[in-house]
């Protein structure tokens, strides 16, 4: 249904200029920068600058919140695509709508954990046992560890009625492509084989048409190290892509998408931050080269304002989150429960409180790809009326603005300057410059060069 | 040596295969009861090629021999397996489609509440074959198999014609009673 067509007239390089085509009906340029709206502010923003014909080759719906996202973009995210009054339908060129199956609900507690616990009522037994599991076993609360949950459920439910509410809940986020979840990948050789195994099950099992299928993994970052088991577990996951056709019975159009659980935050501080991202840009560099050898799609979720890295190290559709880069998953803060841990109780409060500090929004710069400073946006507006934003954005003094409406205009600067990113990346490819040289241009321009450098192969 | 159909005992003691059912099949509703069943034939079917059910009884370890035969109905119904019917014999054999032919010579046809997805196959054992597939699509998204017609890819070059002819003779059929039924109607309606 779904296949790539490369552009012959673009530059050789570590990526893949050309587009997703299906036969008859549209065209995707690719690579692509994917919003992935989560709030109300993110598909807000997304649906502002799709009306103002931004280029939004790719939509990704987290299905946690799948009914909200729809129901905010409408007609964009695959419903009825209405007409203006001058007879032209409102979005000719709709993105192609990717799932986000949030593995990590189902090996964390996370935000979207609740989300799909209070989504229906009638949850499978098997989806409910994987959403009691966490990161490490808790014998206490009757908690288990992920790796053994899936096992269990693999034994003593199978995937079929788990294959099923996603099959039904990505339907419901109209996507077109199915991702399966698959057990969290730890700094092992067997979590890598197992969550391949497990993902491909649950392809298997699946009853619905969709234009294309594949698998979800969740890496975690200690996949990224340095250690031996490690190392070990990165050659197992590139055979695994590998076997995807050098197997006698390969798969078609297999697309991966992959996204990384890193709670404690190692890839962006820390002694081992750049090694650790050395080693996901090698990473991501053998996964899509294989997946392309696949004939496949490769796909990564949430690297916000790391999205070049990826793009140049082959990825075909890059994720974001408007609020910027959130490699690290939110956690669900929740009151400890001191009648099972063994710490005491806080103390109280003390009577002297510091002042509360005045919440304020910070302004985005679409240029350097970071926060900018407020009264230099103030002074350059005062001087012309103007101050950096990204393409299809009007500069506005948004700091008279009431909190709420700041909020949603630096969630719309910073989807609309990573759209344009991606455009640029494809106009660069298509271009005489080397590639190379386009990137590093760009790099210099932004704030977080070590992490670019890292990342980046082409540097 | 081993027959085509013989059971063979190819997996490790740990290891679970793919078509084995789950360990607490009978605590599961009926209607993940069922997709398990489908999910297991299916496997059996892929991994281990053609098979009887009498096989697939022995081989899944079903509790009932009855319920494999609704599973085994709804999946050739909806083709997502074919039963060779020309044997005769009670036994029959079950087979898998096969692997798809190519990603490109897949197609999803969009009528409103119905979908129609043609899926065309390549397989050394089951020949090249082409399938249709109706869903019915739900207001929420959701879409469910119906039913479908699996033919031989030789025969494609015929049926195209024929399908397009019958539409239109039906088409004369109907608006023919149609107009047959006008006098009749301008009677009733007194002359009018």
């Amino acid at each position: 249904m779904l296949e790539y067509q490369s552009d012959g007239a673009a530059q050789v390089a570590h990526t893949r200029f050309g587009g997703l085509v299906r036969p008859g009906s549209a065209f995707y340029p690719m690579p692509a920068t994917a919003p992935t709206p989560r709030t109300i502010y993110e598909a807000d923003a997304v649906l502002r600058l799709a009306t103002r014909q931004a280029p939004l080759p790719a939509l990704i719906v987290p299905i946690s919140v799948r009914r909200a996202v729809t129901a905010t973009l409408g007609a964009l995210a695959g419903g009825p695509n209405q007409m203006t009054l001058d007879g032209k339908l409102y979005f000719p060129d709709r993105p192609i709508v990717l799932p986000d199956p949030e593995s990590e609900a189902l090996a964390t507690g996370v935000d979207s954990r609740a989300r799909i616990q209070s989504d229906t009522l009638t949850l499978p037994d098997s989806l409910r046992e994987l959403l009691q599991s966490g990161l490490t076993a808790d014998p206490k609360k009757g908690r288990k560890e992920t790796g053994a949950a899936w096992e269990l459920v693999r034994k003593d439910f199978g995937f079929s009625a788990l294959a099923s509410w996603y099959e039904r809940a990505e339907s419901q986020a109209k996507a077109s492509i199915f991702l399966a979840p698959s057990p969290v990948v730890r700094g092992t050789s067997a979590s890598v084989r197992r969550a391949f195994d497990f993902g491909w099950q649950i392809v298997d099992s699946i009853e619905t048409a969709f234009d294309a299928v594949g698998v979800h993994l969740l890496l975690h970052a200690e996949i990224l190290s340095d250690d031996v088991n490690s190392i070990e577990a990165r050659g197992t996951f590139v055979s695994c892509l590998i076997a995807l056709y050098r197997d006698p019975n390969p798969r078609n159009f297999p697309v991966i998408s992959i996204k990384i659980l890193d709670p404690s935050k190692s890839l962006s501080s820390g002694p081992e931050a750049s090694i650790r991202r050395r080693n996901l840009g090698e990473l991501l560099l053998r996964a899509s080269e294989a997946i392309h050898q696949a004939g496949g799609l490769a796909v990564v979720h949430n690297f916000g304002t790391w999205v070049l890295g990826p793009l140049d190290c082959g990825v075909d559709i890059v994720g974001f989150r408007g609020t910027g880069r959130t490699l690290d998953l939110d956690l669900i803060y929740s009151t400890p429960d001191y009648a099972t841990s063994n710490r005491t109780k806080p103390s109280v409060a003390p009577p002297l409180v510091a002042p509360k500090r005045k919440q304020r929004i910070q302004p985005f710069d679409p240029v350097r790809l970071s926060d900018a400073r407020l009264s230099e946006v103030k002074a350059l507006w005062k001087k012309s009326q103007a101050f950096p934003v990204a393409k299809h954005v009007e500069p506005e003094p948004f700091w008279t603005w009431d909190k709420l409406r700041q909020r949603e205009f630096r969630t719309l600067q910073v989807t609309a300057a990573l759209l344009e990113l991606g455009e640029e990346f494809r106009s660069a490819g298509k271009g005489t410059i080397p590639i190379r040289d386009c990137i590093r241009d760009r790099v210099e321009r932004m704030q977080e060069h070590d992490a670019m450098f890292d990342l980046c192969p082409s540097l | 040596m081993h027959t085509l159909n013989e059971p063979v005992n190819d997996t490790a003691d740990n290891e679970v295969a793919p078509w084995a059912l789950p360990v607490r099949y009978n605590e599961l509703s009926p209607i993940e009861q069922a997709k398990a069943l489908r999910a297991a034939v299916l496997a059996y079917l892929q991994a281990r090629g053609s098979a009887a059910k009498s096989i697939l009884v022995k081989e899944l370890a079903v509790p009932r021999a009855d319920t494999l035969q609704k599973a085994l109905d709804y999946l050739s119904a909806t083709q997502q397996i074919y039963l060779d019917a020309t044997s005769g014999s009670r036994d029959r054999i079950y087979h898998s489609n096969g692997r798809l032919a190519h990603p490109g010579a897949e197609r999803i046809v969009d009528c409103g509440k119905i979908q129609y997805v043609i899926r065309s196959y390549n397989d050394r054992w089951a020949g090249q074959a082409l399938t249709i597939t109706q869903y019915a699509v739900q207001p929420s998204g959701e879409r469910n198999p119906v039913g479908g017609i699996r033919v031989d890819w030789r025969d494609v070059e015929a049926l195209a014609p024929a399908l397009r002819e019958s539409k239109t003779a039906l088409g004369v059929v109907v608006s023919g009673q149609f107009a047959a039924k006008q006098p009749q109607l301008k009677d009733d309606l007194g002359g009018r």
